[in-house]
C-alpha cells in the first residue's frame, strides 16, 4: 500500500448528553461520531462533507487528538496517537496543524502578527535565535502571498481584512512545518469573490510543501474541486466515500443524492431543489436517538423495510467508490432514480 | 410606472462614527414593483443589509438616514412620525432575518407570538388572531402541533418558517428577507426556498426584497437584481441578465466566483484585493482598485448610472463615450 498518513478504524466519540433535572441512571449519549473507518495518503487531499452535526469536524479534532476518543483507533504514520508516549505526543503536536473556519476568533485579537506567528516557534523550540525566527516568519508570510511583511507585522488581527486574516491563519499553522493539516471549513466565513484564491493556495501549498489535508466542508461545489478523495457523513457515519469527481458528479447514496440536489444554482435550467422529495426535508433525527437499521431511513424516499432493521455495510460499487445502502445497485436502474441522477450528472 | 410598490431615489444612509462617517450606503435608487421580487446582492461592507434597515426606518446606531426618498405607494417613508412609521413596520412591510432565534421571545409560545403580532397591528377579535394564526402555520408548513412549542424547541428550518409566518401575520405589501438562509444547512435551505417561491406564487400580490450575499440562493426566486458595492449601486437587470450578460466589471467577476458544482473542473476565480474599507474608501469609482479593465478615468470621476441596455443600467466609465465598451463588452471578457 502507498504511504499512509492517517488510518482511522472504527473511531467513535459519545459525547454525554445533559440530563434533565431528577432524571436517573447513566443518562443518554449523543453519538457524534459512531464507527468511522478511512485512510488518508501522502500528499492526498480527504474531504468530509455533511450537514452541521453530522460529526465531520469532530472527527477532525479527534485526529489532532483535540478531544479523547470513545473507541477505535487512529494511526498517524502507523502510531496510535492516543498511546504515545507525552514526549512524542508533542512532536505530534508540531507535525500535524489545524486551520480553523473563523481567523477572527481562531487568532488572539490583542497579539500582534509577528507574535502570532512568533509563538509556536518558541513553544516547539524551532528557532534559536531572534534573527532566525524572523527570517522563518518573513519567509512563511511570503508563502501565503503576503507582500509586505515588514510593516504587516506590527499589525494586529482586527486591521486585516478576512482573506488576508486567514493567510495569517495559514501561515501560522505552516510555521511549523507539519506534514499534515485539518483544514475546517477554511473559506466558509470569507466573502464568496476571495474564496477561490484561498483555495488555490492551499492546492499549491501542498505541491510545494508536501502536505496531506483533511478538509471538512459542507460545501459541496468546493470539496469537488480541492478534494481527491471524499466521503459523506450522516449522523456520526459514512455514507459514501470514493474519488470527489465521481461522489459529487454521480452520487450514488440517496442522502448524497439530495444534498446534491438541494444546492442552488446560477444555471436556471437546474433548479433541482424545487424537486426534493418532502420527505427527505424531514426532522433531522438527533445523534441521541439513532434510527435503528439505515440512519437514514426515516427521510428515505425509497426506505424498505429491510432499511427500518438491518444497517447497511458499506459496500464497494465501482472501483474504490464504497456506498451504504442496501439498494445503491438497484437505485440506480430504477427509472425515476435513472432521471434524478441523469439530471444530477 | 403604476405598479410601483417601493420606490428608492438616492438613499443615502451613513453611520456617524466618534471619528469618521461611514458612507453604508450612498445614492442608491430601485423600485420595486407590485408582486415582483427584487435581488439585493453584495459582500461584506458592500451596504446590503443597510438598505433593508432603512426603508425600515430601523438602522441601528449611530446609523441615520442622510438622505433619499422613500416611497411606499407613493407615500414618503420619511416624512412619517414615528407613530404612523411604526403602524407601516410589519403591517404594510415585514422583515425575516438571518437569525430567527434572536427575533422571538424566547419566553413565549411561537403560536402566542404570532396571535400577538397579529392583534397588535390588525384590530379584529381575538379568535380571529388565532384563526389567522393557525391559517398561517399551514401556510408555511408548519405543524399545528408547534403552535406551542417555545422557540428553543425548534430546529433551525423551523424558526425560519415560523418566522416567515409572523412575517405575513398582517398580509405586508413587502416583505424584506436579509438573508433568510444563510445560517440553515443546504437542504433545509432547499425547503426554505421552495416555501418562499410557493409563497411568491400563491399570495399573488406579495413582493419581495431578497438581500443575500449568495446570488445562486436569490437568483430561483428574483425576476430582478440589483448588485451592491462600497454602498454604490454597480448594475441592475433582469435576473438571467445579470447572470449571463453581466455588464459592469465587479459583476462578471463575481458570477465567476461561485463555484459550480456540474464542471468539470474548478472554473472558478478570486477578484483579486480586497473589499474597500468603508473608513476610507477609494476615490472615484468604489472598484476601481479590483478591477483589471480600470483605466484612467475611473480614478478620478465616480461614474454615472446608465441603461446600456433596455432594463440593464450599469456604473461603469467603459461604458461613457471614449470608454473601451462604449459600444458593447466584448464577449471574450472574463
Amino acid at each position: 500500500m502507498e504511504d499512509l498518513i492517517i488510518r482511522v478504524e472504527q473511531l467513535k466519540k459519545w459525547f454525554p448528553a445533559k440530563k434533565r433535572l431528577l432524571e436517573r441512571g447513566g443518562g443518554n449519549w449523543v453519538r457524534a461520531v459512531d464507527g468511522v473507518d478511512f485512510s488518508i495518503a501522502k500528499g492526498e487531499i480527504f474531504g468530509l462533507v455533511g450537514e452541521s452535526g453530522c460529526g465531520k469536524t469532530t472527527t477532525g479534532r479527534l485526529i489532532l487528538a483535540l478531544e479523547d476518543k470513545t473507541g477505535g483507533n487512529i494511526y498517524y504514520k502507523n502510531q496510535e496517537i492516543f498511546s504515545l508516549k507525552r514526549r512524542n505526543q508533542r512532536e505530534l503536536r508540531r507535525a500535524m496543524q489545524v486551520i480553523f473556519q473563523n481567523p477572527y476568533e481562531s487568532l488572539e485579537s490583542r497579539l500582534s502578527i509577528f507574535q502570532l506567528l512568533s509563538e509556536p516557534l518558541k513553544i516547539h523550540g524551532l528557532a534559536s535565535n531572534e534573527s532566525e525566527m524572523h527570517s522563518k516568519i518573513r519567509e512563511i508570510l511570503s508563502e501565503v502571498d503576503i507582500a509586505e511583511p515588514e510593516e504587516f507585522l506590527h499589525k494586529h488581527p482586527f486591521e486585516l481584512s478576512g482573506g488576508q486574516l486567514q493567510r495569517v491563519a495559514i501561515a501560522r499553522a505552516l510555521i511549523l512545518e507539519p506534514d499534515f493539516v485539518f483544514a475546517d471549513e477554511p473559506v466558509s466565513m470569507l466573502d464568496v469573490s476571495i474564496r477561490a484564491g484561498i483555495l488555490e493556495l492551499l492546492l499549491r501549498l501542498r505541491e510545494k510543501l508536501g502536505l496531506t489535508y483533511l478538509f471538512v466542508t459542507h460545501d459541496l461545489a468546493i470539496s469537488k474541486f480541492t478534494c481527491d478523495r471524499v466521503a459523506v457523513m450522516y449522523l456520526g457515519k459514512i455514507v459514501e466515500i470514493g474519488q470527489s469527481h465521481e461522489v459529487l458528479g454521480r452520487p450514488l447514496h440517496p442522502y448524497s443524492q439530495a444534498l446534491k440536489m438541494a444546492l442552488p444554482t446560477l444555471d436556471a435550467d437546474r433548479r433541482t431543489y424545487r424537486e426534493l422529495p418532502d420527505v427527505i426535508g424531514g426532522e433531522i433525527p438527533n445523534a441521541i436517538e439513532i434510527p435503528s437499521g439505515c440512519r437514514f431511513h426515516p427521510r428515505c424516499p425509497y426506505a424498505t423495510d429491510l432499511c427500518k432493521e438491518k444497517e447497511p455495510d458499506l459496500r464497494e460499487l465501482k472501483n474504490g467508490h464504497y456506498v451504504a445502502c442496501h439498494y445503491a445497485e438497484d437505485l440506480q436502474g430504477k427509472s425515476h432514480v435513472t432521471v434524478l441522477t441523469n439530471r444530477l450528472s | 410606472m403604476a405598479d410601483l410598490l417601493l420606490d428608492v431615489k438616492d438613499l443615502r444612509s451613513y453611520y456617524y462614527l466618534p471619528d469618521v462617517t461611514v458612507r453604508a450606503i450612498d445614492g442608491v435608487s430601485f423600485g420595486i414593483s407590485k408582486a415582483e421580487a427584487l435581488g439585493i446582492i453584495g459582500e461584506s461592507g458592500s451596504g446590503k443589509s443597510t438598505i433593508g434597515w432603512s426603508v425600515l426606518r430601523a438602522l441601528p446606531n449611530p446609523g441615520r438616514i442622510a438622505g433619499g426618498d422613500i416611497r411606499l405607494d407613493g407615500r414618503n417613508l420619511l416624512e412619517l412620525d414615528r407613530e404612523e412609521m411604526r403602524k407601516i413596520r410589519w403591517k404594510e412591510i415585514a422583515m425575516v432575518t438571518q437569525s430567527a432565534m434572536s427575533s422571538f421571545d424566547p419566553l413565549m409560545r411561537i403560536g402566542d407570538q404570532i396571535i400577538e403580532a397579529v392583534s397588535v397591528h390588525e384590530d379584529i377579535p381575538q379568535e380571529g388572531a388565532v384563526e389567522r394564526a393557525k391559517s398561517l402555520f399551514k401556510e408555511v408548513s408548519l405543524e399545528p402541533s408547534r403552535f406551542k412549542s417555545y422557540p428553543h424547541e425548534l430546529s433551525g428550518g423551523m424558526r425560519q418558517r415560523a418566522m416567515i409566518a409572523m412575517a405575513l401575520a398582517c398580509k405586508p405589501k413587502l416583505v424584506i428577507a436579509d438573508e433568510p438562509t444563510t445560517a440553515l444547512d443546504v437542504i433545509v435551505q432547499a425547503q426554505i426556498l421552495k416555501l418562499m417561491d410557493s409563497l411568491k406564487s400563491s399570495l399573488k400580490s406579495l413582493s419581495i426584497m431578497f438581500i443575500s450575499h449568495d446570488l445562486s440562493v436569490v437568483a430561483g426566486i428574483s425576476e430582478k437584481i440589483l448588485v451592491v458595492y462600497g454602498g454604490k449601486m454597480m448594475e441592475y437587470g433582469a435576473t438571467a441578465e445579470i447572470i449571463k450578460n453581466s455588464l459592469h466589471p465587479y459583476t462578471i467577476d463575481f458570477v465567476n466566483s461561485f463555484p459550480n458544482i456540474d464542471a468539470t473542473k474548478m472554473s472558478f476565480e478570486s477578484i483579486p484585493g480586497n473589499p474597500p474599507d468603508m473608513r476610507n474608501p477609494p476615490t472615484g469609482c468604489v472598484f476601481h482598485p479590483r478591477c483589471k479593465h480600470a483605466w484612467s478615468k475611473c480614478k478620478e470621476a465616480v461614474p454615472a448610472w446608465k441603461e446600456v441596455e433596455k432594463d440593464h443600467f450599469v456604473a461603469c466609465h467603459l461604458y461613457e463615450s471614449g470608454g473601451a465598451w462604449e459600444h458593447g463588452r466584448p464577449h471574450n471578457t472574463s
